[in-house]
C-alpha cells in the first residue's frame, strides 16, 4: 500500500492535469454528442437526443467526404513517407560520408519543426500560378500544370505532398537511429555468404526494422487522422469538399454552424477510430515487450 | 557503419556519389525555406519573376521593418515583438512544467509497481487519441469557471498533462538499469531521491528531447491560444502571424518576411538543441 | 482492487463532469440578473440627456460623467473588422478628446472578419471583460446568432431614454432587418451601402468605347461590355470582370438573386424551400459561366490559387469591374493603393427580359443595404458609456471613416456634404455623377430579408455546387437540381428539430 502511495504521488501532477483538462472535457463532449446543443444557446441549454446525431452522420455528404478524404490521406501519406524515409535512411547510414550524414539528417528535419501556419503560407506561394513549384513542373515538361491548390483533382495530393515533406525528416531520423542499433554480425555473415546490398536490405534490414516501422505507422496513422491546419489555411476545405478532413469538418460544424452536439458526434467517431488503433498498438507492444 | 574496407575503389566512388545525391535531396527539401528567405528580401514586383532570382540583387530590409512595426504606433493592434515575448514566456514555462510532470509520471509507470498501473496507462494513452478540437469548448468552460481565460496560465497549466512525453520517458526509464536503483535503495535513499539523483541523469537525452518537443509544440500551438487568449496584448506568435496573413495582405514579400520571423527562432533553438534532441527522440521509437 | 479503483475513478470523473455542466447556467443567470439591475438606474440618469441634434458633429450632451461613481475614468474597447488606419484611430482620438473630462476613453481593436476572427469575437463576448462595443458584419443572420446567445445588449430602453427614434433617424427601410417583435434593439446599422452595386474603371470603359451604365444594364449588355474590356495575355492580361471566389460568396449570390428579392434564396417567408430552381437563377448561372468560359472574367482556379482579392486586383488595373462597393475605402486609399484612374459606382446587371428590366430592378432599390452594425456587448461593465459611444459614433462621430469611404447612414448627414467629403479625399478619382446616383438610390421599396436557421449551411452548399458548375464539372441544370435537393434536405432536417 505504501508503494502505491508513493507511485501515486509521482503521478499526481499529471493525473490532475489529465483529469481536469482531458477526462472531464472528454466526458462533457461525449455527453454533448448525444444532445442537440447549439453553442450560441448557452452552456447547459441542450436537449438529449440519443443517437440521432450519429444516425444523421451517415446521410451527411460532408461527413462522408471528410471521412473519405481522411482515409485517402492516411493510406497514401503513411506508406509513401515510410518507404521514402527507409530508403533515405539506409542510403544515409550505409553509403554516405559520416560528416555529411549528420548534417543531412538535421537539414531534413527542419520542415518538421516549423509552425504549420508558416509552412502552409510558404507552400501556397510555391503552388501559385507563377510560383516555383509550378515553374519546376513546367521545366520538367508538364506543359500546362494545374493550379494545384485550386483543383478538385490536385488539391488533396498537393496537401499530401506538403505533409510528406514536413514529416520525412522525422522518419528518416528515427530509421537512422534504429539502423545504427541493429546487430552488425548479421550483416557480416551475410557479407561472407556473398549477399548483395539489395538482398541484405530485403532479408535483414526490413525484418529487423519491423518494430520501428510499426511505431512509425501507428503514429503516422494517428497524425494523419488529426490533420487540420493544412486544410484550414491552404484550401479552406475546397474546392468543393475535396480537402475536407474529419477535424476540419468538426471545426466547421462547431464554430461555423455552431452545432456542438453534431460536431462532438463526429469527434467521437474519430476518437473511436483512434482508440481502436491504439489498442491494437497496445496489444502488439505488450506481446513484444513482455513486461 | 563499421564494415571493413576492401580497398580504395568502387565503394568509395559509390560513397561519393551517394553523398552527393543525398545532399541534393536535402537541399531540395530545404528549397521552400530558401525561397521564403529570398522572397522576404525582395520588393513585391520581383517575387514571382521568372527565372527565380535565388539571391536577390538587393536586400530590401523594409519588409521586415514593416512587419515588425505593425501596432507599434497605434497600440491598438497586435505587435510582433510583443507576440515574440509572449511566445517565449509561454513556451519556456510550459516546457518546464510539462517536462517535470512527465518525468515523474514516466518514472512511476516504468519503475514503480502499483495497483491500476495498466488501466491508468491505457487511460493516458487514450488521451493521445482525443482530438483537441473535441474538448475545446468544454475546456474553455472549465477555464472560465476557474478564472484562467485571458491569461497565459490557460496555455501553460494544461501542459502538465504531456502524455506523449510521459510515454517517451516511460520508455527511457524502462531502459535504465534496475541495479542502480536497487543499490541506491540499499544505501537508504528514498524513492524521490532515487528519481532525482540516480534515475533522472540516466535519461538526460530523452528529457532534452521531450523538452524540445514540448517547446516546439507550445511555440507552434494555434487553436488553443486563439480561443483562450482574449486579449491581443497577450497574443502569441502564431496568432499574430495568422492575423497578418488573414488580413488584406496579399504581398508575398511581406508574408514571407513574417513567416521568416516565426520560423527562424525555432531553427535556432533546434540547431542548438539538436544533439540531445535527436538522440533522445529515438528512445521511445526504437524500443517501442 | 484494480476494478474498484477504476470504478471510483470513473464515478468521480462523471461527478466532476456533471458538476462542470451544471454550475455554468446558474452563473449565467446571475449575471443576467446583474445586468438587469444595473439597467434601472441607467434609465433615470440618461433621461436628462438631450435629444439628438440634427447637424453632424453638433451632438451635445447634458450628461457629463460616464466614468465610475468614485471618479475613475473607464476605458472601453471597440472591436471592428477594418484596419485602424481607415479612420478608426481618428474616430477614437476625437472621442477621447471630446470625452476626456467625462470619464470615458475608447480604444479600437481590429478583428479579422472570417470564421476564426468571429469565433474569437464570440468567445470574448461570451466571456465578458474584453469587448464593450463592436461592429458586426454579416447582416441579420450573424446578429441573430449573437442575440440568441445573449451576447448583445438590448438598447431599447437606452434609446427611449435618449429620446432617439432609430426608425425615424435612420429610415424605416434601413431598420427593417434589425427590428424585433417586442421592440428590442440589439444593434443598429451605421453605414449606407448597396452591396450589389459595382466598382468600375471608367477610364477602361472609355478606352474600350463602352458607355458607363449609370442607370443599370442587363446581362447581355454586361457580357458584351466585359468582352470588349478584356485584352492582353499572361501576366499582362486585363480582365473585364473579377467575381469574388475566395472568402466572400455572398456578393455575387446576392447579385444573381437580387431580382427576386425578398424571395431570392427562399420561396416563402418561412424559408421552407429554396428558390434556386427559379428561371432568374438559371440565367444568372449561365451568365457567370459564359463570362468565365470565354476568359472575360478571372477564372475561379486562378482566383483561388493566387488568393486574389478582387478589390486589390481592380486597383492594380487588372480588371475593369469588381463587385466590391463595400471596399470603397481601398479606392480612396491612394497611399497604400496608388492608382490614377476614375472609379464609377454602377448597379450590377439584371437578367434579360421585360420583367426585370424596370427602374426598380435596374438600380436594385429593393435591396436594403444598411451595414456596419454597431452593438454593445451584453457583458460590458459600462453599458452607459458604451451606449454613449455608439450614439456618438452614429450621429457624427463616424465622420473620419466616412472620409475613408464608409458612407454614414444617419439622415443627419447631408448628402452634399458626404459627396464633398469624399471628393476632397479622393480627388477626382471617383466619378461624381455615379456617386450621386449611388447616394440617391430610392430604397423606399426595400424588402426584409428572409432567413433560415441553417443559413450558413445553405451558403456552403451553394458555394460547393456553384463551384462545381464553374469548374465545368456539372451543367447548369444539374447544379440547380443538386442545389434544390441538398438545400431542401437541410431545411427539412432543421425543421424536424
Amino acid at each position: 500500500m505504501h508503494e502505491n502511495l508513493i507511485a501515486y504521488s509521482f503521478l499526481l501532477p499529471s493525473l490532475i492535469g489529465v483529469v481536469c483538462f482531458s477526462m472531464i472535457p472528454l466526458f462533457i463532449s461525449l455527453y454533448v454528442s448525444l444532445t442537440d446543443w447549439d453553442y450560441t444557446k448557452g452552456i447547459g441549454n441542450w436537449n438529449f437526443v440519443g443517437m440521432e446525431n450519429f444516425q444523421a452522420l451517415w446521410a451527411d455528404e460532408w461527413f462522408i467526404a471528410s471521412l473519405k478524404n481522411t482515409l485517402i490521406y492516411c493510406i497514401v501519406t503513411v506508406p509513401i513517407s515510410l518507404l521514402l524515409a527507409l530508403i533515405l535512411a539506409v542510403i544515409v547510414a550505409d553509403y554516405c560520408n559520416k560528416k555529411a550524414a549528420g548534417i543531412v539528417r538535421v537539414g531534413m528535419y527542419m520542415p518538421h519543426i516549423c509552425n504549420t501556419v508558416a509552412v502552409s503560407v510558404v507552400w501556397m506561394a510555391l503552388y501559385s500560378k507563377y510560383g516555383p513549384f509550378t515553374q519546376l513542373m513546367r521545366a520538367l515538361g508538364w506543359e500546362d500544370p494545374p493550379r494545384f491548390l485550386a483543383s478538385y483533382e490536385w488539391a488533396l495530393p498537393a496537401i499530401m505532398l506538403v505533409t510528406i515533406w514536413a514529416g520525412l525528416g522525422y522518419r528518416v531520423f528515427i530509421y537512422s537511429a534504429s539502423l545504427t542499433s541493429l546487430p552488425q554480425d548479421l550483416y557480416e555473415s551475410a557479407d561472407i555468404d556473398g549477399a548483395s546490398g539489395i538482398q541484405k536490405f530485403f532479408y535483414i534490414t526490413i525484418p529487423m526494422l519491423k518494430p520501428t516501422t510499426f511505431f512509425l505507422t501507428i503514429t503516422g496513422v494517428i497524425g494523419s487522422f488529426k490533420v487540420f491546419a493544412y486544410s484550414n489555411v491552404m484550401t479552406k476545405g475546397g474546392p468543393g469538399s475535396s480537402t475536407y478532413t474529419l477535424v476540419y469538418y468538426i471545426y466547421t460544424s462547431a464554430f461555423k454552424y455552431y452545432r456542438m452536439g453534431y460536431a462532438s458526434a463526429i469527434a467521437v467517431i474519430l476518437f473511436l477510430i483512434l482508440l481502436a488503433i491504439t489498442i491494437f498498438q497496445w496489444v502488439h507492444n505488450s506481446k513484444d515487450e513482455k513486461y | 557503419m563499421n564494415k571493413k574496407k576492401k580497398k580504395f575503389g568502387t565503394r568509395d566512388i559509390v560513397q561519393i556519389l551517394m553523398t552527393i545525391l543525398i545532399i541534393a535531396v536535402t537541399l531540395m527539401m530545404l528549397i521552400p525555406f530558401f525561397w521564403m528567405i529570398s522572397a522576404s528580401f525582395k520588393m513585391e514586383r520581383d517575387v514571382m519573376k521568372i527565372p527565380i532570382e535565388w539571391i536577390p540583387k538587393y536586400f530590401y530590409i523594409d519588409n521586415y521593418l514593416d512587419v515588425l512595426s505593425i501596432g507599434k504606433d497605434t497600440s491598438t493592434n497586435y505587435h510582433f515583438p510583443l507576440a515574440y515575448w509572449n511566445s517565449i514566456k509561454v513556451a519556456v514555462t510550459s516546457t518546464l512544467i510539462s517536462v517535470t510532470s512527465a518525468t515523474m509520471a514516466g518514472y512511476a509507470f516504468a519503475k514503480l509497481k502499483f495497483k491500476g498501473s495498466n488501466v491508468l496507462f491505457l487511460m493516458y494513452l487514450a488521451q493521445m487519441m482525443v482530438p483537441s478540437q473535441l474538448t475545446l469548448m468544454p475546456r474553455f468552460v472549465i477555464f472560465s469557471q476557474i478564472g484562467l481565460t485571458n491569461s497565459h496560465l490557460s496555455l501553460i497549466i494544461p501542459k502538465i498533462i504531456a502524455v506523449s512525453s510521459t510515454f517517451m520517458l516511460r520508455q527511457a526509464f524502462i531502459g535504465a538499469p534496475d541495479e542502480l536503483r536497487e543499490a541506491a535503495r540499499i544505501d537508504g535513499a528514498g524513492e524521490y531521491r532515487i528519481w532525482a539523483q540516480v534515475m533522472l541523469p540516466l535519461v538526460k537525452p530523452t528529457v532534452a528531447a521531450t523538452a524540445t518537443v514540448q517547446f516546439l509544440e507550445a511555440w507552434n500551438s494555434y487553436l488553443d491560444p486563439l480561443v483562450f487568449i482574449s486579449n491581443w496584448r497577450k497574443w502569441t506568435l502564431p496568432l499574430a502571424l495568422n492575423q497578418f496573413v488573414g488580413t488584406e495582405v496579399t504581398q508575398y514579400n511581406l508574408t514571407m518576411a513574417a513567416c521568416c520571423l516565426a520560423v527562424v527562432p525555432v531553427f535556432v533553438v533546434f540547431l542548438c538543441g539538436q544533439k540531445f534532441f535527436l538522440k533522445g527522440l529515438t528512445v521511445g521509437a526504437v524500443k517501442g | 482492487m484494480k476494478r474498484m479503483l477504476s470504478t471510483i475513478l470513473t464515478a468521480s470523473l462523471l461527478g466532476a463532469a456533471l458538476s462542470g455542466c451544471g454550475s455554468k447556467p446558474a452563473q449565467e443567470s446571475s449575471t443576467t440578473q446583474a445586468a438587469a439591475t444595473t439597467q434601472a438606474p441607467t434609465k433615470a440618469e440618461a433621461e436628462t440627456a438631450a435629444p439628438g441634434a440634427d447637424q453632424a458633429g453638433a451632438q451635445e450632451d447634458n450628461k457629463e460623467w460616464f466614468g465610475t461613481p468614485d471618479g475613475k475614468t473607464v476605458n472601453l474597447r471597440f472591436y471592428g473588422g477594418v484596419q485602424p488606419e481607415y479612420g478608426y484611430d481618428e474616430v477614437c482620438q476625437r472621442f477621447n478628446e471630446e470625452y476626456k473630462d467625462k470619464g470615458v476613453q475608447i480604444e479600437y481593436v481590429r478583428y479579422v472578419n472570417n470564421t476564426d476572427g468571429n469565433l474569437q469575437l464570440d468567445i470574448y463576448l461570451q466571456g465578458g471583460g474584453e469587448v464593450d462595443v463592436f461592429m458586426g458584419y454579416g447582416g441579420k443572420s450573424a446578429l441573430n446568432k449573437r442575440v440568441e446567445a445573449g451576447m448583445v445588449l438590448d438598447m431599447a430602453d437606452y434609446l427611449k431614454a435618449y429620446d432617439f427614434d432609430l426608425v425615424k433617424e435612420l429610415g424605416e427601410i434601413n431598420m427593417l432587418n434589425y427590428t424585433y417583435d417586442n421592440g428590442e434593439c440589439y444593434g443598429f446599422p451605421t453605414k449606407y451601402e448597396n452591396g450589389v452595386w459595382m466598382l468600375i474603371n471608367a477610364d477602361m470603359f472609355n478606352a474600350a468605347g463602352v458607355p458607363i451604365p449609370y442607370d443599370g444594364w442587363t446581362y447581355s449588355e454586361f457580357l458584351d461590355a466585359i468582352e470588349k474590356l478584356t485584352h492582353g495575355e499572361g501576366q499582362e492580361k486585363v480582365y473585364g470582370m473579377c467575381w469574388e471566389f475566395n472568402e466572400n460568396w455572398s456578393g455575387h449570390s446576392a447579385m444573381l438573386g437580387s431580382a427576386l428579392d425578398p424571395y431570392a434564396a427562399y420561396k416563402d417567408a418561412d424559408a421552407t424551400e429554396v428558390n434556386y430552381d427559379h428561371e432568374v437563377w438559371k440565367q444568372g448561372f449561365e451568365m457567370m459561366k459564359t463570362s468565365l468560359d470565354n476568359g472575360w472574367a478571372v477564372s475561379i482556379e486562378d482566383e483561388v490559387s493566387e488568393n486574389i482579392k478582387c478589390a486589390n486586383f481592380f486597383l492594380e488595373e487588372k480588371c475593369a469591374i469588381a463587385l466590391n462597393v463595400s471596399q470603397m475605402r481601398l479606392v480612396m486609399d491612394q497611399e497604400n493603393y496608388p492608382h490614377d484612374f476614375v472609379t464609377a459606382l454602377v448597379p450590377s446587371p439584371v437578367p434579360d427580359g421585360e420583367e426585370y428590366n424596370t427602374p426598380l430592378h435596374r438600380t436594385h432599390s429593393q435591396k436594403v443595404g444598411a451595414g456596419d452594425l454597431i452593438c454593445v456587448a451584453a457583458k460590458t461593465e459600462y453599458p452607459d458609456a458604451a451606449f454613449e459611444f455608439a450614439m456618438w459614433y452614429l450621429t457624427g462621430g463616424m465622420a473620419p471613416v466616412a472620409k475613408g469611404g464608409r458612407i454614414p447612414l444617419w439622415t443627419g448627414f447631408n448628402k452634399d456634404s458626404i459627396v464633398a467629403m469624399i471628393n476632397e479625399n479622393a480627388g477626382d478619382s471617383i466619378d461624381e455623377k455615379s456617386l450621386r446616383n449611388y447616394l440617391a438610390i430610392d430604397n423606399t421599396q426595400g424588402v426584409k430579408s428572409i432567413l433560415s436557421p441553417v443559413n450558413s449551411q445553405i451558403g456552403d452548399i451553394y458555394k460547393e455546387e456553384v463551384q462545381s458548375l464553374l469548374y465545368g464539372r456539372q451543367t447548369v441544370d444539374e447544379t440547380i437540381e443538386n442545389l434544390v435537393s441538398r438545400c431542401n434536405k437541410q431545411l427539412a432536417d432543421a425543421a424536424a428539430k
